[in-house]
């Protein structure tokens, strides 16, 4: 499962940076690896915003999970889950 | 967009100021989806109601993915539910104060936040605030209302900056009395003298609300937010 949906959301940052225009540095990667906050993210603040809403919703409509990504749960946790896609799948699957 | 293509959620919609919304947008074309805790007898081939209590976080969820799937999501919202409660500071007991901020505040800000997520992919949405003319007049014996209610308001103006980049507009109404239930918990004479407080002294209308809110839900009034309108002139 946790394959699976690191493969749909991969395909969701491509299509998202590709539809939004982004700019990406020279050296990035686009990979599961790829930061997605911080100084080194590929995402401003607002980008970010619009790329969680976008998980949120293909996980309900592609794979009829409800989770919200905003919980108290996931911004208290001492590592973030939105480092990458790898982590984000991770913490997905556990809280599904 | 033109409104048969449009959907409008009014919440806390069975009766007063919410219903009547809910029967004048229907009336324009619009597809109008409402909720409150009880059942509604409001019947229209273009009318969808949900149960849902607005302070509770997984109710509110509920009904907005509901919507999306019956619907394709919501193009405006109206946070019409609210309740009313006076009395002194001093005797007001605390859960008083949480219910009121958990029914006009949260409620406000839950569906503000589902509802701005289906209006972020679509990259146009109104949502239109309900403030009242007890927050600028700062009247004794509503602390507790009138502070909820304020809560609104500066929620609205940042989330209106916060989401203007998507074509989203978040503007706040704040009527004078109305002939509804909700005026009737407060005493005839408090009622008399808010509205010798206003520059245009009488009881406002359902009518005067719809105006405004069709104001903020134009497509020409894409250029508006942020913004507060109380009615009678304060």
């Amino acid at each position: 499962m946790e394959k699976k949906i690191k493969i749909r959301l991969l395909k969701l940052l491509y299509e998202f940076i590709d539809e939004n225009e982004i700019n990406l540095e020279k050296d990035v990667v686009l990979d599961e690896n790829v930061r997605l906050i911080g100084t080194s993210s590929v995402f401003d603040s607002m980008e970010l915003v619009q790329f969680i809403v976008d998980v949120e919703s293909l996980l309900d409509d592609e794979f009829d999970i409800e989770i919200e990504l905003t919980s108290e749960k996931a911004m208290s946790r001492r590592n973030s889950p939105f480092i990458s896609i790898n982590t984000l799948s991770k913490f997905i699957v556990d809280e599904s | 967009m033109n409104p048969k293509q449009k959907t409008i959620l009014i919440t806390g919609n069975r009766k007063g100021i919410g219903r009547y919304l809910s029967e004048y947008y229907l009336e324009k074309g619009y597809n109008v989806v409402g909720c409150s805790r009880s059942s509604s007898d409001l019947s229209h081939k273009n009318y969808i109601h949900f149960l849902c209590d607005v302070k509770k976080e997984k109710e509110v969820k509920t009904t907005i993915r509901s919507i999306k799937k019956l619907n394709g999501g919501v193009n405006i919202l109206i946070n019409n539910a609210g309740k009313a409660s006076l009395n002194h500071s001093i005797l007001t007991p605390s859960e008083t104060v949480k219910d009121l901020f958990e029914t006009n505040y949260l409620g406000s800000f839950l569906f503000s936040r589902e509802c701005s997520k289906q209006m972020i992919k679509s990259k146009w949405g109104r949502i239109i605030n309900f403030s009242t003319i007890a927050v600028p007049l700062d009247l004794e014996g509503e602390m507790a209302y009138s502070c909820s209610k304020s809560a609104i308001e500066k929620m609205s103006r940042i989330m209106s900056k916060e989401l203007s980049s998507y074509n989203i507009t978040i503007n706040t109404i704040g009527p004078t009395p109305v002939y509804t239930d909700l005026i009737k918990v407060v005493p005839k004479d408090k009622v008399e003298e808010i509205i010798n407080m206003q520059s245009i002294k009488r009881f406002g209308t359902f009518e005067d609300i719809s105006n405004v809110t069709d104001f903020f839900i134009s497509n020409e009034s894409s250029f508006i937010t942020g913004q507060k309108i109380y009615l009678g002139g304060l």
